[in-house]
């Protein structure tokens, strides 16, 4: 089972409207490195195993300085064996790449570069407050691409596309040279400037069916230009898809330094131990080692395990595989679940690997529900 | 189907003990019958929640929801005394004054209540979804009722826009 190494860089240059995640806006510290070293250093010898793949995410990794790109990769190889081979992947903003931050990632041995584009289309980018203008955003698809493996965020249902946007967009930047399309719906998270915009009036709420056509429309331009779709929002060609998302997907273990950061283990019972890292940089940096767990027995790590593990729409889960590993006496329940959802036509049953079917896909998340609510007392 | 980009609001339809889990409303394995759905409707719930979007329980007099799909403070149960949800109650006026213009309806009885429901909100004006593992019935009764509405009702909606 490949094991991941997700790194939280917790900065961006300025606030989108419509993000949640954990970021502090301004410039990266110097000390990052060091208190990632420091974090990695205190973690047990089980989560310093060698790695398949690392991931840096955010926050906006690119927001890292030449240097401070060397630091954050030293610390890594100097408290973590990663393996040869290893995917390496970094998320990054259009506007910030520059040659010299380019040569700095391939020094470090980058693989892949996830873009945060969003949208080529001016006018989509104005409304999402984003800092690049599609043009740019384009040259830089063509310019990472000639290094990397290149993946590009597309955004759909945004108040006021045109229907063609989202499909655009993808034409756009597999033209350019992205193997790899991960296609988010947009949210209207509470607390966002986003959601105090709609809540006045001054930006229309997002509409349902405009979502649900942009999401097929994605799904069509993918499929016309080679990209399969192989997780509910992830769209690539053949042996670009992530895997260190697959390693999520399919429960397998993963180590998360940085703020905010989660990781997940398991345990030699077959359940699992989860890990958050503190939600501050101030409290990390003095503290790397602050952070909740959480344990799971056997049973609700498996549950969990095949509830997520069926976004993977491309592997599935094999079940009793997945029972064995977390030596669960579940599997009977949720092969039941499962039928049940076979019946409904929203999995398939190909010879004891479920998959979501096209159904099952727009319903993804009932479909989870419905997993992780399974009731073993009938 | 209906009016696109209006305010909507999620109709839940008698989902209650009783007509779950029968008429002893006691529980059973929830991948069975009607609470299947249940599942599929949370969704909807926790989305129309976090949007601060309305719900609108719909209940047979006398009847509570489900313990879980159970109403916030502050949300409305409305009882109606025929299968249709519209009929004999305020179910309209609330969604007027609401500024709703668009509904989806979930729920049991996809061939009765929700049918006919869906049937009076498309004449009452509103955008109707009905989406397909949020509602359930016997399976041919369903399949009739929502090839009804999705086939031909929705044909006839493109038809007149």
């Amino acid at each position: 089972m490949p094991r991941g190494l997700y790194i939280h860089v917790p900065w961006c240059r300025r606030r989108c409207p419509y993000c949640d995640f954990y970021f502090e806006v301004g410039k990266s510290a110097p000390d990052f490195a060091d208190a990632l070293s420091r974090e990695l250093a205190g973690r047990d010898a089980a989560d310093r195993l060698p790695f398949d793949t690392v991931y840096l995410g955010g926050g906006t990794p690119s927001a890292l300085d030449e240097a401070g790109v060397g630091a954050v990769f030293g610390a890594v190889r100097a408290g973590a064996e990663v393996r040869a081979g290893a995917e390496i992947s970094l998320e990054a903003n259009p506007e910030d790449i520059t040659p010299g931050l380019v040569e700095a990632w391939a020094r470090a041995g980058v693989t892949r570069v996830s873009l945060g584009v969003q949208s080529f289309d001016e006018a989509t980018l104005r409304r999402l407050g984003r800092a690049h203008r599609g043009a740019a955003a384009e040259d830089a698809v063509r310019t990472l691409s000639a290094r990397f493996a290149v993946s590009v965020d597309v955004i759909t249902g945004v108040p006021g596309d045109a229907p063609a946007r989202a499909p655009a967009d993808v034409a756009r930047a597999v033209d350019a040279g992205a193997g790899h399309i991960s296609a988010y719906m947009l949210t209207v998270e509470p607390g966002t400037a986003l959601a105090r915009r709609v809540a006045r009036g001054q930006v229309p709420d997002v509409d349902d069916d405009a979502q649900a056509d942009a999401y097929e429309a994605v799904r069509a331009a993918c499929a016309a230009r080679g990209l399969a779709q192989y997780e509910v929002s992830s769209f690539a060609r053949p042996g670009q898809e992530s895997r260190h998302n697959r390693v999520y997907w399919s429960k397998g273990a993963y180590v998360g330094l940085g703020p905010a950061a989660h990781s997940l283990r398991y345990t030699d019972d077959g359940g699992a131990v989860r890990r958050q890292n503190v939600r501050s940089w101030a409290t990390y940096r003095d503290a790397p080692d602050t952070h909740e767990t959480e344990v799971l027995g056997p049973d609700e790590a498996f549950v969990e395990a095949v509830a997520f593990g069926l976004r993977d729409v491309g592997a599935g889960i094999d079940l009793e595989q997945l029972a064995a590993r977390h030596r669960t006496g579940w599997l009977a329940p949720v092969r039941a679940v499962l039928d049940g959802l076979v019946g409904r036509h929203l999995t398939r049953d190909d010879g004891g690997r479920y998959r979501l079917s096209e159904t099952g896909v727009l319903f993804a998340d009932g479909v989870a529900r419905a997993v992780l609510s399974v009731d073993v007392d009938h | 189907m209906g009016e696109k980009n209006g305010k909507r609001a999620l109709l839940i339809v008698d989902m209650t003990p009783r007509c779950v889990y029968g008429p002893g409303g006691q529980e059973v394995s929830p991948d069975d019958g009607a609470a299947s759905i249940i599942p599929f409707i949370q969704g909807e719930l926790d989305y129309f929640r976090v949007d601060g979007r309305p719900v609108i329980f719909c209940v047979p007099p006398g009847e509570t929801v489900v313990e879980a799909l159970h109403p916030r403070v502050g949300e409305t149960v409305i009882e109606h005394p025929q299968a249709n949800i519209f009929f004999g109650t305020d179910l309209e006026k609330t969604l007027r004054s609401l500024g709703v213009k668009r509904v989806t309806l979930v729920g049991t009885g996809a061939a009765q209540a929700i049918l006919l429901s869906a049937g009076d909100a498309l004449a009452h004006g509103f955008g109707l979804s009905v989406p397909e593992p949020c509602v359930h019935d016997e399976a041919a009764a369903k399949a009739f009722a929502l090839s009804l509405m999705f086939e031909r009702w929705a044909a006839e909606a493109a038809a007149e826009a």
